[in-house]
């Protein structure tokens, strides 16, 4: 974020930039280009994903602004999982997988000569869309992304398990059998035990691979605004299949489709509030009032 | 209520099984499934009355006496159960790191196109005959072992440690033999612990992997733990193996019934014992006590495998090794 006059800001009051004289004409612009009046934080341009010579997403360029949720839609198939797993390298251990044109997080490119992919996923948390908690006491599983590649003494990772639990809104109703197995939760538990697991790297992103299709409409609800929660410091992608679910938590929504060949192209992004009553293409139209999909 | 209606729909089951040619089926089948309890039951039947001589004569200081002179008719088991385990257990330390990485490098970092070749050559290692790794044993390793190996130990950290104390010019011993059987069971090892590294979820590496893991910490965090249980089975098998493993191990272990502190003398194990003696057994006894020895082997072999198919049989249940 350096060069970048506003890095906090809540949501949805008026940009603070022009407060800052002379570095700002060229993030009004950028604000300007994104059509929101928030700074780009990842950012896909001219993305195309194949598994083998099969195209799976092709051509994306999306723009997901700063501390607001962005949530991809449309049917199954229409590469929205696939596109975002290209955001954080999730790809890369795939070596049926490619990926060609650029994705940016603070305007750097993620897939970058000299990038490493593992810097890029701390710095882009995921959740996925079973909980997969580890086969370990619910402490452990949120420590573990500590306990390698960082420095932390006990007792800063404890009080990052505590940040990330509170963070989760899981703290009170774990924080008396902390060494209890995270198996023995219930799903919607397990679930945001792997958001405070992701939150306790200290991301700067969060990809949601539609998180709570493994969840009963209680836990549902809960995950819901826990994400409007934590949308207030972290930038939010979801991938959804749930319309309700994007209209309730997100404040741009991107529409996908299959294309021809199969593979998953965008037909429309824009605000949620428009994207679902005032559509411009008849596919996302259909879509959304549930004539396909 | 309920019982009745199962119980009725039960014999309607069992009814239409029995029905065009099932019942034929039905026998046959039961009938080779009996075969092998009855060859098991027979085994032990077998070995439990032939032994009936040796088990009156030592009883159970058969196990812990270490004489075995078939010309004054003292017979002890101790260096033969001694060299039994030993051996196995030098193999499985030498065999279980060996084999897990290779499982690991198959499984994660082996490029698609050698995956394989590779692994097909590590199991037709397990097709190698064993008097072919005797053979391999007497004419390439042992020379190459007592050259670089044991001849060099002996002069340095022998004389502190009796575990490598001389002399070596003999050439085969328990760590020869040790050594010999870990090439024998490291197929079995790897072949298991590749498959039970195979099934653990996606899921749980993509967890790791989000969390900004590297290569190494997702096989050792989320990968190990998770077949843990399956690879501990699999070395169990190879124990199972090198226990019971008889013609490379009479080939180059040097057949002596006699404890030593040094890895590099001449040793003998169950199974060699019984192989090279019992063909010459001139008295009752001497046959009794082998064949007593015998069953003492069957019964460790027995634990072994039992501890491995437990094991083994809690991952394909649970599909998890906590």
């Amino acid at each position: 974020m350096e060069g970048m006059p506003m890095t906090i800001k809540p949501r949805g009051e008026p940009n603070l930039a022009i407060r800052f004289g002379a570095a700002t004409t060229r993030s009004l612009n950028e604000i300007a280009k994104a059509g929101t009046v928030s700074t780009i934080k990842l950012e896909t341009r001219h993305l195309s994903v194949k598994y083998r010579d099969f195209t799976a997403v092709r051509d994306i360029s999306l723009s997901f602004p700063e501390r607001q949720v962005s949530a991809l839609i449309g049917s199954s198939g229409s590469g929205k999982s696939t596109l975002l797993r290209a955001i954080n390298r999730m790809h890369d251990t795939n070596p049926a997988a490619s990926v060609e044109g650029q994705v940016l997080l603070d305007k750097q490119p993620v897939y970058g000569a000299h990038v490493d992919p593992i810097v890029i996923r701390r710095r882009i948390g995921m959740v996925f869309q079973r909980p997969n908690p580890f086969m370990k006491s619910i402490y452990d599983n949120v420590a573990y992304g500590l306990t390698f590649s960082t420095k932390l003494s006990k007792r800063e990772i404890h009080d990052r398990v505590e940040e990330a639990l509170r963070g989760a809104a899981l703290w009170d109703e774990v924080k008396d059998r902390l060494d209890d197995s995270a198996l023995a939760l219930s799903g919607g538990q397990q679930q945001r035990i792997c958001i405070a697991r992701a939150l306790a790297v200290q991301p700067e992103a969060l990809l949601m691979d539609e998180p709570t299709s493994a969840l009963d409409p209680i836990a549902t609800l809960r995950i819901e605004e826990l994400m409007r929660e934590l949308v207030k410091r972290y930038t939010i992608v979801i991938v959804t299949h749930n319309m309700q679910q994007a209209a309730r938590v997100s404040d741009i929504t991107a529409f996908m489709t299959m294309g021809s060949d199969r593979a998953g192209v965008l037909v429309e992004v824009g605000p949620t509030s428009r994207i679902f009553t005032n559509p411009t293409d008849p596919r996302t139209e259909d879509y959304i009032t549930g004539r396909v999909g | 209520m309920r019982t009745e209606i199962s119980a009725d729909s039960r014999r309607i089951r069992l009814g239409r099984q029995l029905q065009h040619g099932d019942l034929i089926f039905w026998i046959v089948a039961l009938l080779f499934a009996v075969l092998v309890v009855v060859l098991l039951g027979a085994i032990i039947a077998v070995t439990w009355s032939g032994s009936a001589d040796a088990r009156h004569a030592f009883g159970w200081h058969f196990l812990t006496t270490t004489a075995w002179n078939p010309v004054s008719g003292q017979f002890g088991a101790l260096p033969a159960i001694y060299g039994t385990i030993v051996s196995s257990i030098i193999a499985l330390l030498f065999a279980a790191p060996l084999g897990v990485m290779i499982a690991i490098f198959l499984n994660s970092l082996c490029p698609a196109k050698l995956r394989m070749p590779i692994g097909m050559m590590v199991e037709l290692l397990a097709a190698i005959p064993s008097v072919v790794y005797g053979m391999w044993g007497i004419f390439v390793f042992i020379p190459f072992f007592r050259s670089y190996i044991s001849t060099p130990l002996s002069k340095t950290v022998g004389s502190a440690l009796p575990l490598f104390s001389g002399p070596v010019n003999v050439g085969r011993g328990l760590l020869v033999a040790g050594i010999i059987l870990a090439i024998m069971i490291l197929p079995t090892i790897a072949a298991i612990s590749r498959d039970v590294l195979a099934v653990v979820p996606n899921s749980q590496r993509e967890a790791m992997l989000a969390l900004g893991a590297t290569r190494w910490e997702v096989i050792r965090h989320a990968e190990l733990p998770y077949a843990r249980a399956g690879i501990v089975g699999g070395m169990m098998l190879g124990l199972g193996r090198a226990l019971g493993e008889t013609m490379a191990a009479t080939m180059v272990i040097g057949n002596t019934p006699k404890i030593h502190a040094s890895l590099f003398q001449p040793a003998t194990t169950a199974a060699s014992l019984i192989a090279s003696q019992l063909p010459n057994a001139n008295t009752d006894l001497h046959s009794s006590a082998l064949i007593y020895l015998a069953l003492v082997l069957f019964l460790i072999t027995l634990v072994a495998n039992s501890i491995a198919r437990a094991l083994v049989w809690r991952v394909s249940r649970t599909g998890s090794g906590a």
